[in-house]
């Protein structure tokens, strides 16, 4: 049986998830130079070993009601840009089997959900939501 | 023979040669009497003849052979090239090129193809008149293109008689058939215009050793030396169409591109270090490493430069094929082909030049009929030309034909609701012009399939843009169109000025910025609204980037910069906090979410590791003539 990786994390006290392929890494949150122009949800770029990043603000993104400050930054990888979201925390990683007690859904940016452990998750779709509408 | 691994080096040296030969048809079809073209064309047909065979594509080879045979018979004057004849040899060679790109062609049309061709040879050898055929083309003697050869003639040193020994040498290779020219060239030679020797190109190889002897004995002549000619000649280094290097990987070059790029932001962040902490030895130590990375950066830049008619030879075919098809007649003239640019930035254009001349025929040049009725020549003119100015590259695409619209333009504008009536009166052309490089935006009432879907000149635009470049139009009515495409040298690092705004960084490519000024606040002064400055006795509008770009100003100062750009012909001051240093920066294209975001070019690394937006100057003033 397939094993599905989730990484999950905090937004408002609430958790999300996503596939962990693609996922290249975790950061701690860092100064990022503000795009001019650019829509709401982008918290501005990095230079990451190089590369520059560009930082989404998932809850922006997401049209989550803000009142914690983000402190991590998930960067993935998506048509070989780099891409960070902006988190406010990291809940650490969960193992499931494949479709494991997954409800389907097609609305926006949400895949599913899953309940694992007694935790409710929500998956988003990092293709939409790193799409430009 | 394993030839899997030689496939990549076939296609590659095949492609050469194909271009060589699609671009001397077109240029021995406007001067049939080049018998460089047809040189050319023989040869590169049968080198590629050779390699197919070696590699065993049966097929090409055997086109290969039958074009040859064809093309022998031209330059033997036996056959008359005409437009039917130019439109078979071009197909021919497009089979081939199919053939080599492993495209799938039915074995039918290669069948009657070669069908045609040897129809062809048998059809003229029955006219063959051989006495006439010696002596058709006395001018150009037929050079063995596998088996010629050169003498190097050296006369002693002190040498009395150098045109009347030259003389002798030239008849004793006369006298033996194999004469075929002398470099310099024999008026040259016969005017001393040589300095100790010169060269005797020969048309075969048959009596050479004993020519060189006779010439030996010649008085004061040194020496003779025979040489087998390679395979380049006379029209190499006009064509430049053969090349002798060796192949690198585009890919490759990529990469020591990139690291020469990365090695130079090291370099500033090192350098960095060593001035924040004064630490002599090291900036010594640092000073000459730099030069060294100056010189890899260089040279990694020269590699990467390559002539413009790499792409712009690909044209004359196109243009011959659809001015036919839409019956018009154009002349195309292409202008400073060895001009030369950054291989990435080359390919990116070759799209949208190819599209601005579509356009030129399509809707730039008229019918004859029109253009007689309008006192022109009856054929157009179209002309590709590139130039270089200081920090960029200029390529300009300008017909004579009707010129741009602009009542029509406008109107669509209106109909768009691109703008109200009221602001339609205060247009400037330039103004007008700008709106065709809008996204889905055509005049042209209905659809052809050759231009007019209202994609392209908005895409030539955002191309020009992404390299930090611009575009331009002027066109007049009945007089021609002109579309400025300007151009970094390179694509990979620019020259720019980095000025601060409020505690934001940004990078302003040298290519638009023509001084920097400083300026009080009290000089600035508000005309109608709009906020402008006096530079000998002219009024310049100014343009502060901390509002377009909507960045937080927190107190209001006394001092400014101003950075004078030249866009469309108008000088505009950009307004700024300060400047802070001239650099060369490694650009980075906008992708992904940033792309698209009005007034931005790219982005760059600083040498502080934060990275920078490059200022797309032509859009932020368009920005701030919209807002």
């Amino acid at each position: 049986m397939a094993i599905r990786q989730i990484v999950v994390f905090f937004l408002e006290n609430k958790r999300y998830g996503v596939e962990i392929e693609n996922i290249n890494d975790i950061y701690e949150k860092m100064d990022a130079v503000r795009v001019p122009n650019s829509d709401d949800f982008i918290d501005g770029i990095i230079n990451l070993r190089g590369d520059v990043v560009t930082l989404v603000n998932l809850k922006k993104r997401l049209r989550i009601d803000r009142s914690k400050q983000e402190e991590n930054i998930i960067i993935c990888e998506m048509n070989k840009d780099k891409f960070g979201l902006t988190v406010d925390a990291i809940d650490g990683i969960i193992r499931l089997e494949k479709n494991e007690n997954e409800t389907q859904t097609d609305s926006g940016f949400i895949k599913g959900f899953i309940e694992k452990n007694g935790k409710q998750i929500i998956i988003i779709d990092l293709k939409r939501i790193l799409t430009k509408n | 023979m394993d030839t899997s691994k030689y496939e990549d080096l076939f296609i590659s040296e095949s492609e050469e040669y194909i271009e060589q030969i699609s671009s001397a048809l077109l240029d021995l079809e406007k001067n049939s009497e080049s018998t460089e073209s047809v040189n050319v064309i023989f040869r590169a047909m049968h080198t590629l003849k050779g390699m197919a065979a070696s590699m065993g594509y049966i097929e090409i080879s055997q086109i290969a052979h039958g074009l040859e045979d064809v093309m022998d018979m031209i330059r033997g004057g036996t056959l008359q090239l005409s437009n039917e004849l130019t439109d078979l040899l071009l197909k021919g060679n497009d089979y081939i090129d199919a053939l080599v790109h492993k495209k799938n062609i039915d074995p039918g049309v290669i069948k009657s193809f070669r069908h045609v061709l040897e129809s062809i040879k048998a059809g003229s050898k029955a006219f063959e008149n051989t006495e006439q055929s010696k002596t058709a083309n006395p001018a150009a003697p037929k050079i063995d293109p596998e088996n010629s050869f050169t003498i190097e003639v050296i006369f002693s040193d002190d040498v009395m008689l150098k045109s009347a020994r030259a003389f002798v040498v030239v008849k004793a290779a006369k006298d033996r058939g194999v004469f075929a020219k002398t470099e310099p060239d024999m008026d040259a030679v016969m005017r001393e215009e040589f300095d100790k020797s010169f060269l005797l190109c020969l048309t075969s190889g048959d009596s050479a050793n004993s020519l060189v002897e006779e010439i030996k004995k010649i008085p004061e002549i040194k020496d003779a030396i025979l040489r087998k000619t390679e395979k380049k000649d006379e029209t190499q280094e006009e064509k430049s169409g053969q090349r002798k290097d060796i192949k690198v990987s585009l890919e490759r070059l990529d990469n020591l591109q990139n690291y020469a790029s990365e090695l130079v932001i090291a370099r500033g962040r090192l350098q960095q270090i060593a001035y924040s902490t004064q630490n002599e030895e090291l900036i010594n130590a640092l000073n000459s490493t730099s030069k060294i990375i100056t010189n890899i950066q260089d040279e990694v830049m020269k590699i990467r430069m390559v002539p413009v008619w790499q792409i712009f030879d690909r044209y004359p075919r196109y243009i011959r094929d659809l001015s036919n098809k839409l019956n018009k007649k154009i002349d195309f003239i292409v202008k400073g082909r060895d001009i030369e640019l950054d291989r990435a930035l080359l390919n990116a254009l070759a799209d949208p030049l190819l599209h601005l001349l579509r356009n030129s025929i399509d809707h730039g040049i008229e019918r004859s009929e029109e253009r007689r009725a309008k006192r022109k020549k009856e054929t157009g003119t179209i002309v590709l030309e590139a130039k270089r100015l200081k920090n960029a590259i200029i390529i300009e695409v300008s017909d004579d034909g009707k010129g741009l619209d602009t009542e029509r333009i406008l109107k669509k504008a209106l109909e768009r609701g691109l703008i109200s009536e009221e602001h339609a009166k205060n247009l400037t052309q330039t103004d007008i012009f700008h709106f065709i490089t809008q996204s889905g935006f055509s005049t042209k009432d209905e659809v052809s399939d050759v231009s007019g879907r209202g994609v392209g000149v908005d895409a030539v635009k955002s191309v020009l843009k992404q390299m930090g470049g611009s575009f331009e139009i002027s066109s007049e009515k009945d007089r021609g169109t002109t579309f400025t495409l300007k151009v970094p040298l390179t694509l990979a690092i620019i020259k720019t000025l980095q000025v601060n705004v409020g505690s934001e960084v940004y990078i302003i490519p040298l290519t638009h910025i023509i001084e920097t000024i400083d300026i009080k606040d009290e000089e600035i002064q508000s005309i109608m609204g709009r906020e402008v400055f006096i530079l000998r006795d002219q009024l310049i509008p100014i343009i502060r980037v901390s509002d377009i770009y909507k960045v937080k100003m927190n107190e209001k100062k006394t001092d400014y910069s101003i950075v004078l750009v030249e866009v469309d012909d108008s000088q505009y001051g950009i307004l700024v906090d300060e400047f802070v240093e001239q650099s060369e920066v490694v650009v980075k294209s906008l992708r992904g979410m940033l792309s698209g975001i009005q007034g931005l070019a790219g982005v760059t690394i600083l040498n502080n590791g934060m990275p920078s937006f490059i200022v797309d100057v032509p859009g932020l003033l368009q920005m701030a003539k919209v807002g």
